[in-house]
């Protein structure tokens, strides 16, 4: 287990505030606000990181830090900015279900993700405050997937969802095996990569990224 | 060890190739040539593996026992069917104008690609690099999913990399709780066999959690029911060959995962805990395939369903967990790899004869085609898992482990919906059959090498149905007794 010599409390703090920017991305409806809000994540997941790297002094964590950066601050979200900015279609996501219903379900994802942590690491300052918040934003990016009628959103949600698995492995195991990360990044890039291009058709064909109009394939 | 570092390379190279040439005529026989290279090596592996024993090489980044030996003889053997079925069936498309000529190299480069994925996923020894691999066989399976650029196969693929990179977000958890859970005890690895070695040392706690989101993680890319949804669309959207590989190779690769995790959970928390999980996931599974069979009306969907359901028989057989109903699981796995693969390979000519993936359009199939009707009859029998192909033997086995186990209720249970799938199969049968002939359709070209292909396929299905040579059943049983069956 990782000792934090420094920033538990630090951490404690920035892990709220992963929660909580996770928590407003369900009621979010503009996609350029909500692309906004991933990348701010991402940065808050990066100086996580750094803390981290910082405390079990490996040269890895670092470089994880920096191509967190990279990769989920800058490139995804300027990508899709710009994809987005070419839409010309309502840029606005329907929910299934109302905001406030969202919300309960979520309150109640957050608790299951909190009895999982305690399973994991009973009363262990950070680590258990941070545990619960990654498990919970995975959960919260899979509700979004599920709860948002749109491809865009969808995108978005399972970027969250990564970052909430990336939360927990960094907590769990202090840098997972090198060759392991190197191809984790490595499949999160190609993923964006191969989305964006279905976005970009969806917008062609379709003019329109609300997968309400997916549904020829039934039964 | 270099014979498998060369397997890896092969196909790599000829996608490159595939790419770089842009002649069609020399793409084709780049790609043909590799994947009978491939083959080649994938059995010189397996030779290897056979008498020298396991491979480990690159601090447990590479190793074969016997389990990745059989899966890399099905990839490398499926994969050459699908490459070399590929040449009439391609050749076919294009003529249709289903799309256009230049595509065609980087069909052949995505195909190989795919291959290739897969076969990284068996020969890793380490679950992360699994994982990773788990997650390549998706974007390059997608991109063939969406290869003929329809809004069906668009929404087909767009399911399938939304629902599967979510899913597989889950294994990528239940990777990281299994790397957690080794930490006190043995320092933190990822590597199977060491963790095979020493599951004594792991965290039951950990272990437990890490196995439920791997079921739900790999489950979705093995398409077990609930999280089942996009398996009909891209199995049945992607052009055929590539189904065949789908349903026949990925799902076993996906399944291949999900074996190595229980063998290591039972050794490590008991067997009660992942058997349950496993039979609750398989029974539904193979119930609810049953139920969707009676009401399709699309053949390749057909075909995707039942693929579901043999998939829920071996998630069910591996929750029996008894060595006879293990040696049954890794059956029925090969069993169905090859039938349905093959069967998969058929319909795509059924397609071609006569221009519809309905089943209420084909009809009088025996007389329209003798051939190619034959061998699509006999297919559905194969993978409806009636004597003599190689699924009833397997089926028989598993439900046999069920019952001498003890386990009354849950096999018959199982034999219940198997029994329900056979029949639903057994009607489309007859319809397909013996209905009235529709009109005749417009001549086809006859190629010898798909029907080669089909009676290769079935042909080894029925002889393993008749009679499992005692090389076959030594390797079975090795397998099961490695998986720690008792």
């Amino acid at each position: 287990m990782i000792s934090y010599l420094v920033g538990p409390q630090m951490l404690n703090l920035l892990g709220v505030a992963i929660l909580v920017l996770a928590l407003a991305m369900l009621g979010l409806r503009g996609f350029n606000r909500s692309l906004n809000v991933y990348a701010m994540h991402s940065l808050l997941l990066a100086i996580v990181t750094a803390i981290t790297g910082y405390n079990v002094a490996n040269m890895h964590v670092y470089v994880a830090a920096v191509a967190t950066i990279i990769i989920k601050v800058v490139a995804i979200p300027l990508i899709m900015i710009k994809l987005v900015s070419t839409m010309r279609v309502r840029q606005e996501s329907r929910l299934l279900v109302n905001a406030p219903t969202s919300f309960i379900i979520a309150i109640g994802l957050m608790m299951l993700a909190s009895h999982m942590a305690r399973l994991t690491m009973p009363g262990q300052s950070p680590f258990e405050t941070m545990l619960t918040v990654g498990i919970a934003v995975s959960m919260f990016g899979m509700l979004l997937i599920v709860l948002h009628k749109d491809a865009v959103i969808q995108v978005i949600g399972l970027l969250t969802m990564e970052n909430g698995f990336f939360l927990v492995g960094l907590i769990l195991t202090g840098g997972m095996p090198f060759f392991v990360e190197v191809g984790i990044f490595f499949d999160i890039l190609l993923t964006s990569l191969l989305l964006w291009v279905y976005l970009r058709r969806m917008n062609f064909e379709l003019k329109s990224t609300n997968t309400m109009h997916l549904n020829q394939l039934r039964g | 060890m270099y014979l498998a570092i060369a397997l890896l390379f092969i196909p790599f190279l000829s996608a490159v190739l595939c790419i770089i040439v842009r002649r069609s005529t020399i793409v084709e026989k780049v790609a043909t040539t590799g994947s009978i290279l491939t083959l080649a090596l994938g059995i010189a592996v397996a030779w290897d593996v056979s008498t020298g024993g396991s491979i480990h090489g690159y601090g447990g980044y590479l190793s074969i026992d016997k389990l990745s030996m059989v899966m890399i003889v099905l990839i490398t053997s499926i994969g050459a069917g699908a490459i070399l079925f590929s040449l009439s069936y391609i050749k076919e498309e294009v003529e249709r104008g289903h799309f256009t000529q230049d595509r065609v190299r980087w069909y052949y480069s995505f195909l190989n690609l795919f291959v290739l994925a897969m076969l990284l996923s068996v020969v890793t020894g380490n679950l992360g690099m699994f994982w990773v691999a788990m997650e390549l066989t998706t974007l390059t399976s997608a991109l063939m999913v969406s290869f003929y650029r329809t809004r069906a196969s668009l929404e087909a693929a767009w399911k399938y990399v939304i629902l599967c990179s979510a899913g597989i977000g889950f294994a990528l958890l239940g990777t990281i709780f299994t790397y957690y859970s080794s930490t006190d005890g043995i320092g933190g690895t990822l590597n199977w066999s060491i963790l095979m070695r020493q599951s004594s040392q792991l965290n039951p706690v950990t272990m437990r959690l890490a196995f439920i989101f791997i079921l739900v993680g790999y489950g979705t890319k093995a398409g077990l029911v609930p999280m089942h949804t996009w398996l009909p669309d891209a199995h049945s959207l992607a052009p055929t060959p590539v189904s065949g590989l789908l349903s026949g190779v990925l799902l076993s690769c996906a399944m291949y995962g999900i074996i190595r995790y229980d063998a290591i959970t039972v050794s490590a928390v008991g067997a009660a805990y992942p058997g349950t999980l496993l039979i609750t996931f398989g029974l539904i599974s193979i119930l609810t395939a049953a139920l969707f069979m009676l009401v399709q009306k699309d053949y390749k969907r057909l075909l995707a369903y039942s693929s579901i359901e043999h998939m829920g028989i071996i998630a069910f057989a591996l929750g029996l967990g008894s060595k006879i109903a293990l040696y049954g699981a890794i059956f029925h796995l090969i069993n169905h790899a090859i039938s349905k693969s093959t069967l998969f390979f058929i319909a795509g000519r059924i397609n071609h004869i006569f221009r519809s993936k309905q089943i209420g359009r084909v009809r009088g199939i025996i007389g329209v085609s003798p051939v190619t009707g034959a061998f699509f009859v006999a297919g559905i029998l194969a993978i409806a898992g009636s004597p003599p192909f190689g699924l009833f033997a397997s089926e028989f086995i598993i439900l046999y482990g069920g019952f001498t186990a003890g386990k009354t209720v849950v096999s018959l249970i199982a034999l219940f919906s198997i029994v329900m799938a056979f029949a639903g199969l057994a009607y489309y049968l007859s319809r397909i059959t013996f209905g009235p002939r529709t009109k005749r359709p417009i001549s086809y070209p006859r190629f010898r090498l798909p029907v080669a292909i089909f009676a290769v396929g079935l042909s080894s299905m029925a002889l393993v149905g008749l009679y499992v040579p005692a090389w076959l059943h030594h390797l079975l049983e090795g397998i099961a007794h490695s998986l720690g069956g008792a």
